[in-house]
């Protein structure tokens, strides 16, 4: 059972509807406010909604809201409540929430700056039975429209009634309630701004989560996604990979265990009504070899400008990735096609990166941190490769551990449980040497001779192995594709294939680095399922320690480039 | 409410049957439907529109804003300008996006599966698909669902064989058709059963040649019979008859449809189909096109008269023992085609269902269990129930 507390005010004067995604409050315009703080142990979540009357709220709309566990800010989001994962620290009767976010003037995000504070909010619970707190969600429900999944996304409203009791409700004297809100561009929490509020009705007590019931609308709605950061036409500048190449083949029943852990490509055949009359092609992988990847974004830009965001400003992340290759094979055919990336697993330390991967483009990705070692400590590092404090960027290199994060604390580490180790040789870890920069036109190139992520010798398959292996190879240095399926978790929402082309400059750089390396692969209990799954194919489980697998020269590399990721719209012509 | 029907290909063959036909159905019900012509050639697409005193628009598909001008607003596309590798795709992409319903008279299987593709899109647009509205597989497909809706509720069954007299005049389009279609291998139906216990219809390959049947084209009330030879060939037919077993939870063990061919038309299927590698040479496929462009375009009027098609329909039960036996006449393969396109178009007009249908979904509004009639798209339609 969680307690909450409930804020509600009147705004004088009403803001006016701006239609800027950035602005969530403000957009559709709001003259009656509530902030909701809900807290269940060490988390919380913070909902900045509409409300319908202050003085007896009887419907709230969500607009925007943050938590602190990563689990379940996820679980809500997909509820139809657009949370973003962040730091809540409760200081007596001050909650501090830190999340990322664009400063008044362009350039870098900011990682570690307040972004919201909240005096005067107290929990308390009531003994009076009679005093009653009925109180609707009503939310949305989003997915990419299944035939323009770059421009559109299905909308359907839902309401949600959690149980409230042991309510107290109370009139606060005038400056009971302040707020900090710090300028930023986006998220804007305009027309929030610093100062104390008159006027508050306040509502605390008890809230059970688990037994809310929903009252999903029957009608889906279609609506453009004109969203900040929301039409995924991105750039990625300054991109820099660590990749290994993890040869599974001697895996007992390895095709069948891929087959298990790419199964969410494979909806249409076991979902009625999926769209496919009679299911005639399903997707495989394509070779028993998959990669495990670690990134680091340096810039991921908008293509263009969004108001009130420009080309200028840009984020950054860490990633976790585990690719697999896999292909389309039609019943009636002996070859596979449609080459492309499938990720099962992916980890960030984005918390904006994760709300763009999960809505817009189907990759599940989890909140994680991504340390380096200090003092004998591993210490995890701010989406930019900086410490959490501030100094110079820390090689990606420098990366020697990866722990799925249960909670968003900032420069903390607590709930933490690593899923892999990285053990890379000494003279590697930093240096920047053996980076040869790769002509992608050039038949003879090293490119062409070099061994990188897929090679030939990897597809033991009939129908992967002659001209798909071919593209394959080739395509996925150029510019690979990716498929996914959204949305990743229910939301009472049809689901659909998400693909895409990562298009890569001409500024690729490769290094095949000398010396082995070493990975170890921890399974804690917390880590998502999908990992789970991933780490049983290496016949690691929760029970034992990591698994720790050596990569000898050649099956590790290096990368550098700056790409473009474009969101395929289903009814393009495609055979100009 | 009047219904917008545009017909692009209108200048073509089957594209000049079919205007008429949407003349004979306009005016048949006045103000239901306003049929438009379109094509790439201005100068036919108008005199013929003149002539049939319909509208017109003049549009080709290298660019894809014309077909989405000119789609917007409009009910139905009947597309029927072959070869349809080329036009197909672009065109039903087109009209799934502007919401506007698709059908075509293709009758090449590869692009049946590309466009069966686009059913999820459809869905989400809530508009329909029908390829395959012409002869080719509408017949069969009709043929099919009747008998199957008969058999209900009976779900396992033997052999499902579909068999076409021959054509004896190909249109120009049809047989570059053919010649595009000409494969080492003859694609055919298989019920397989998977590893969870469940059961699927998966699409398989035979060489040319290995499947030849005789079967009996004669009337039940023929005193003499009339066997044929007839091969298995990759019809689009097969295609349809999967989903439709598909949507009538029937599992076939096999289905086949084969295509009635003398001695010479056999042996030269078989080599046809041997030297597919050498056709798919450009210099050997410019060739061909050169000698088609002079055949005529199509059988006259006289021969269309004249020239009556037969479909048969077996089916078998799990041992093997016939229980559908059907002989069903109909009109010579173009005007057929013409008759159910439109009959086709209009009810997807009316009903406005949505997603991938097969023929016999659209037209099952049309409700004529006899498939026999004086008028309508079944007119000069004749069904021989043999043994049931």
């Amino acid at each position: 059972m969680a307690r909450f507390c409930l804020a509600t005010w009147k705004l004088d004067p009403a803001v006016a509807g701006t239609g800027e995604a950035a602005e969530p409050i403000a957009a559709l315009g709001a003259d009656t406010i509530a902030v909701e703080v809900v807290n269940e142990g060490e988390e919380f979540a913070v909902l900045f909604s509409v409300v319908d009357r202050v003085d007896r709220p009887e419907n709230l709309e969500c607009r925007i809201g943050f938590a602190n566990g990563t689990k379940a800010c996820s679980v809500w989001r997909d509820r139809g409540f657009p949370l973003v994962d962040a730091t809540i620290e409760w200081k007596g009767d001050l909650l501090q929430v830190t999340t990322p976010f664009f400063g008044a003037d362009p350039g870098t995000m900011q990682y570690e700056g307040l972004f919201i504070s909240i005096k005067g909010i107290h929990f308390q619970e009531g003994v009076d039975p009679k005093e009653m707190l009925g109180i609707y969600y009503s939310q949305y429900q989003e997915a990419p429209d299944s035939v323009s999944p770059a421009t559109i996304v299905c909308r359907r409203g839902i309401k949600w009634r959690p149980d409230r009791s042991k309510i107290v409700r109370s009139k606060l004297e005038s400056s009971a309630l302040t707020l900090a809100v710090t300028s930023c561009r986006s998220p804007n929490l305009r027309p929030l701004q610093t100062g104390a509020i008159d006027g508050v009705y306040m509502w605390s007590g008890t809230v059970d989560l688990s037994t809310a019931s929903a009252i999903p609308d029957a009608k889906t709605l279609r609506v453009n996604r004109a969203d900040t950061f929301g039409v995924p036409a991105f750039r990625f500048e300054n991109v820099e990979v660590l990749g290994f190449r993890l040869e599974l083949s001697t895996v007992p029943d390895i095709q069948r265990r891929l087959a298990d852990l790419i199964e969410p490509l494979n909806f249409h055949l076991s979902e009625p009504g999926s769209g496919i009359s009679v299911p005639d092609f399903r997707y495989r992988a394509a070779t028993p070899t998959v990669l495990v990847e670690l990134l680091r974004y340096g810039r991921m830009k908008l293509k263009s400008e969004e108001s009130p965001l420009t080309i200028l400003d840009y984020q950054s992340q860490h990633e976790l990735v585990v690719r697999i290759l896999v292909g389309r094979v039609d019943d009636d055919t002996a070859q596979a096609r449609d080459a492309a990336t499938y990720v099962p697993a992916i980890f960030v330390d984005n918390p904006w990166s994760k709300t763009i991967g999960r809505d817009l483009q189907g990759f599940a990705k989890c909140m994680a941190n991504f340390c380096t070692e200090r003092d004998g400590k591993h210490v995890p590092l701010r989406p930019d490769g900086r410490f959490y404090g501030g100094g110079d960027e820390v090689p990606l290199t420098a990366v020697s551990r990866i722990s799925v994060a249960e909670r968003t604390d900032g420069g903390a580490t607590s709930g933490d449980k690593a899923i892999l180790d990285i053990g890379l040789p000494p003279e590697v870890v930093g240096s920047e040497d053996g980076f040869e920069h790769i002509d992608l036109d050039l038949a003879l190139s090293s490119f062409a001779l070099s061994d990188t992520r897929w090679r030939q010798s990897d597809f033991d398959q009939a129908e992967f192995r002659r001209s798909f292996a071919g593209t394959a190879i080739r395509e996925t240095m150029r510019g690979f594709r990716s498929v996914q399926v959204s949305p990743v978790k229910d939301r009472g929402l049809p689901r659909t294939w998400i693909s895409g082309t990562f298009s890569i400059d001409d500024d690729l750089q490769l290094a095949t680095p000398a010396g082995g390396a070493s990975l170890t692969f921890h399974c804690p209990a917390k880590a998502p399922r999908e990992w789970r799954k991933f780490c049983s194919l290496l016949d690691v489980n929760e029970e034992q320690p990591g698994l720790s697998r050596v990569f000898v020269a050649g099956n590790w590399y290096r990368l550098k480039f700056s790409t473009s990721l474009t969101i395929d719209n289903g009814l393009d012509w495609t055979d100009t | 409410m009047v219904n917008n029907i545009l017909l692009y290909g209108a200048t073509g063959y089957s594209g000049r049957l079919i205007a008429s036909e949407m003349k004979l159905v306009s005016e048949g019900e006045p103000g239901a439907y306003r049929m438009i012509l379109a094509g790439r050639d201005g100068g036919h697409v108008r005199r013929l529109a003149e002539e049939l005193s319909m509208d017109y628009r003049v549009f080709g598909l290298d660019d894809r804003s014309a077909p989405a001008r000119e789609l917007r607003g409009q009910d139905v596309v009947i597309n029927a300008a072959g070869p349809f590798a080329r036009t197909a795709e672009r065109l039903a992409k087109v009209a799934v996006d502007e919401g506007c319903h698709y059908v075509d008279i293709s009758g090449e299987a590869d692009v049946y599966m590309r466009l069966d593709d686009l059913d999820v899109y459809a869905r989400a647009r809530e508009v329909a698909m029908v390829s395959g509205a012409g002869f080719w597989a509408a017949a069969s497909d009709t043929l099919l669902d009747r008998a199957l809706q008969r058999l209900s509720p009976m779900s396992e069954l033997g052999a499902v064989r579909i068999a076409m007299s021959r054509i004896r005049t190909f249109s120009r389009g049809s047989a570059a058709t053919v010649w595009r279609s000409l494969r080492e291998q003859v694609t055919v139906v298989r019920g397989v059963r998977t590893d969870d216990g469940g059961s699927r219809l998966v699409l398989w390959h035979e060489p040319v040649g290995k499947l030849e049947r005789i079967f009996d084209f004669s009337h039940s009330t023929s005193r003499q019979r009339d066997r044929r030879i007839a091969s298995a060939a990759s019809l689009i037919d097969t295609l349809t008859a999967r989903l439709t077993a598909a949507r009538h939870k029937v599992f076939p063990r096999t289905i086949e449809s084969y295509v009635e061919m003398g001695l010479a038309r056999r042996a030269a299927y078989q080599l046809g189909a041997s030297v597919v590698p050498i056709a798919a040479l450009p210099i050997v496929s410019a060739l061909v096109q050169q000698g088609l462009g002079v055949l005529s375009e199509g059988p006259t009027k006289d021969e269309r008269e004249r020239d009556n098609h037969i479909i048969l329909l077996e089916i078998e039960d799990p041992y093997s023992t016939r229980i559908i036996d059907w002989r069903w006449e109909t009109p010579n393969v173009y005007q057929f085609t013409a008759q159910l396109a439109v009959a086709v178009a209009t009810q997807v007009a009316r009903n406005r269902p949505a997603g991938w249908l097969t023929p016999a979904q659209a037209l099952a509004p049309l409700n004529n269990p006899s498939l026999t009639g004086d008028a309508g798209p079944f007119r000069g339609c004749l069904l021989d129930e043999r043994n049931t």
